[in-house]
């Protein structure tokens, strides 16, 4: 009897002294950093996901359940709860994060929808996410602390990882038109890459007066051709259709587009790339301005002998100036090779070689 | 024996000649062509004009012509500079004054007209002359020309230059910064203040940026080569 006392004993020691663990790691990998919102997707089901993080646990084989939390810190700092979970019980090992609900099951997670809406809106993953696993006895709550396993040295057994993404306001890229390309100014199609969770897209276009004006500089100026033009959710529209003022043949214009992400605080604005284009087709006024620039640069240099020939060409549209015009292989605009011309035709010195077309 | 000695007599002659003034002199590059823009020219000791390339080596004696709308730009080895521009010859010369590392650098203009940026030059001397002036520059930009007449033309921007006449009253001056001198062929100087006349020649010589214009037609492309 005294021996079957001794006996139960160990065996109650053995069940009710939490067991302690060795090794309990969580490792994210590098290349998450290179995936998109698919990357986070066990939040829906916790299985099935990509293989985005891996849990180690030692010693093996030991009955126990886990508990995690996932917090996301936005851009400006501010932390939400993204997500908790805790599973059933199951025997310790080395797991990814797909095993998680297709094998070690769940007992429950929470998803604040509002937090998932957030994310998601921003098209792609962004800011910090941090992980924090704990492991807890085999039975009893694992939100309840009392319940947390802990290492050898007494320490609760707690694993914490964290990914940083980086700032997603690069994602949106206008395909179309691109930078340095002629266009038709009566059918000139911008597309964009489509972002998840916009509320609507925004569309600016200005002209930009010569080369030496930035980019920017040029979409901020004045008057816009089109001023912030609401276009709903798609990713195509013909800019000739939104003009809030006509534009030229020969301009040059630049582009970008906005998306607006909704969001509490009216939302967030992500924009893209800025490009720019030239307009195809001068108008008959702007073509005879610059014939006769080019005929008068060449009046004013005698020496270089241009056949009167060849000015009669130019001046009856017999020659007719195209859509490419190339300084140094750099594309300029109608109005920048109007002013060049003239420069040139006031100072005709400068000019060293005129090859004409045979 | 004889005709072993008379043999080894022909072999010795022989075997002097072939290490003496036979051999090409040695080169010593004074200066480097770093920019041709249309028709530039150089004459050399071996060779008559033949078209100049990039990168090119000039000695002491070469000679550099350009045509209508041409361009170089010389190089010396203290970095001064030359920009020879159009309708313009000169001969350049360098020679060690002493048994130092005294050089003396001459770049004689026969006609046409340069602009220059001349290093402050420390135990060197750098000269220009014409037919009609010797002008002694010590880091100075300016620019020099030769008249059809004869007459020479050297203005200043930075530094002085000291300038005396060669022929006739052989005049002598220094002309600092803002003015410009004139030299004719009865050798009398006159230093005067810079115009914009003398500024627009001054810009002149400075263009050296070429860019490449082209304007595509239903005919093919007009191509207008340009100074910047």
């Amino acid at each position: 009897m005294k021996k079957m006392l001794i006996v139960l004993f160990l065996v109650f020691l053995t069940n009710s002294y939490p067991q302690q663990i060795t090794k309990f790691d969580v490792t994210t990998f590098p290349s998450l950093l290179t995936l998109d919102f698919g990357s986070l997707t066990f939040i829906n089901q916790l299985a099935g996901a990509p293989q985005i993080f891996l849990v180690e646990i030692e010693p093996k084989n030991i009955p126990l359940r886990m508990l995690g939390e996932i917090d996301w810190i936005d851009f400006d700092g501010t932390k939400y709860r993204f997500s908790d979970f805790a599973t059933y019980q199951f025997e310790s090992q080395d797991f990814f994060n797909s095993k998680l609900g297709n094998g070690i099951d769940l007992s429950s997670f929470n998803i604040p929808p509002d937090v998932a809406n957030k994310i998601l809106k921003k098209g792609k993953p962004s800011g910090i996410f941090k992980f924090t696993f704990y492991l807890t006895s085999a039975t009893g709550n694992p939100y309840d602390k009392s319940n947390r396993l802990k290492f050898t040295n007494g320490e609760e057994a707690v694993a914490y990882a964290e990914v940083e993404f980086l700032n997603p306001t690069q994602s949106l890229t206008i395909i179309s038109p691109t930078t340095g390309n002629y266009e038709d100014p009566g059918n000139v199609v911008a597309q964009w890459t489509a972002l998840t969770g916009v509320k609507e897209y925004i569309i600016r276009a200005n002209n930009r007066l010569n080369s030496n004006q930035s980019l920017e500089e040029a979409l901020k100026q004045g008057n816009p051709l089109i001023n912030d033009h609401t276009v709903g959710l798609t990713t195509t529209v013909n800019l000739r259709t939104i003009l809030d003022r006509e534009w030229q043949g020969g301009q040059e214009i630049v582009l970008q587009v906005s998306a607006v992400i909704e969001g509490p605080g009216g939302g967030e604005k992500l924009s893209s790339n800025i490009v720019s284009f030239f307009l195809t087709n001068p108008n008959a006024a702007t073509l005879s301005f610059l014939t006769n620039n080019m005929i008068n640069m060449m009046n004013n240099m005698p020496g270089l002998n241009i056949s009167e020939g060849f000015k009669q060409k130019l001046l009856n549209g017999e020659i007719q100036i195209e859509d490419q015009i190339l300084v140094d292989g750099k594309p300029i605009s109608f109005l920048e090779l109007t002013n060049l011309l003239n420069e040139l035709g006031s100072d005709p010195d400068r000019i060293i070689s005129i090859q004409l077309p045979e | 024996m004889k005709k072993l000695i008379f043999t080894m007599v022909i072999l010795l002659f022989s075997v002097s000649l072939l290490f003496s003034g036979n051999n090409p002199k040695s080169k010593n590059p004074v200066a480097l062509i770093t920019k041709i823009v249309q028709d530039v020219k150089v004459k050399t000791d071996e060779n008559d004009w033949t078209n100049a390339k990039p990168a090119q080596l000039l000695e002491s004696g070469n000679e550099i012509k350009t045509g209508k709308k041409s361009l170089a730009l010389i190089k010396f080895t203290d970095n001064s500079l030359l920009r020879v521009v159009e309708n313009t010859s000169l001969k350049i010369y360098a020679d060690k004054k002493t048994a130092t590392k005294d050089i003396s650098k001459n770049t004689h203009i026969d006609k046409g007209e340069l602009g220059f940026e001349v290093k402050k030059q420390q135990d060197e001397e750098f000269k220009f002359t014409t037919p009609t002036m010797v002008a002694s520059i010590r880091g100075t930009s300016g620019t020099v020309e030769v008249y059809d007449d004869g007459t020479s033309l050297l203005s200043v921007e930075t530094g002085e230059v000291e300038v005396n006449a060669t022929l006739g009253d052989k005049q002598s001056g220094n002309v600092t910064a803002g003015k410009y001198a004139t030299v004719n062929l009865d050798g009398q100087l006159d230093i005067k203040e810079s115009t914009p006349e003398i500024q627009k020649k001054q810009e002149k010589t400075r263009r050296s940026e070429t860019k490449k214009l082209m304007i595509k037609t239903n005919k093919g492309f007009i191509v207008i080569e340009y100074y910047e």
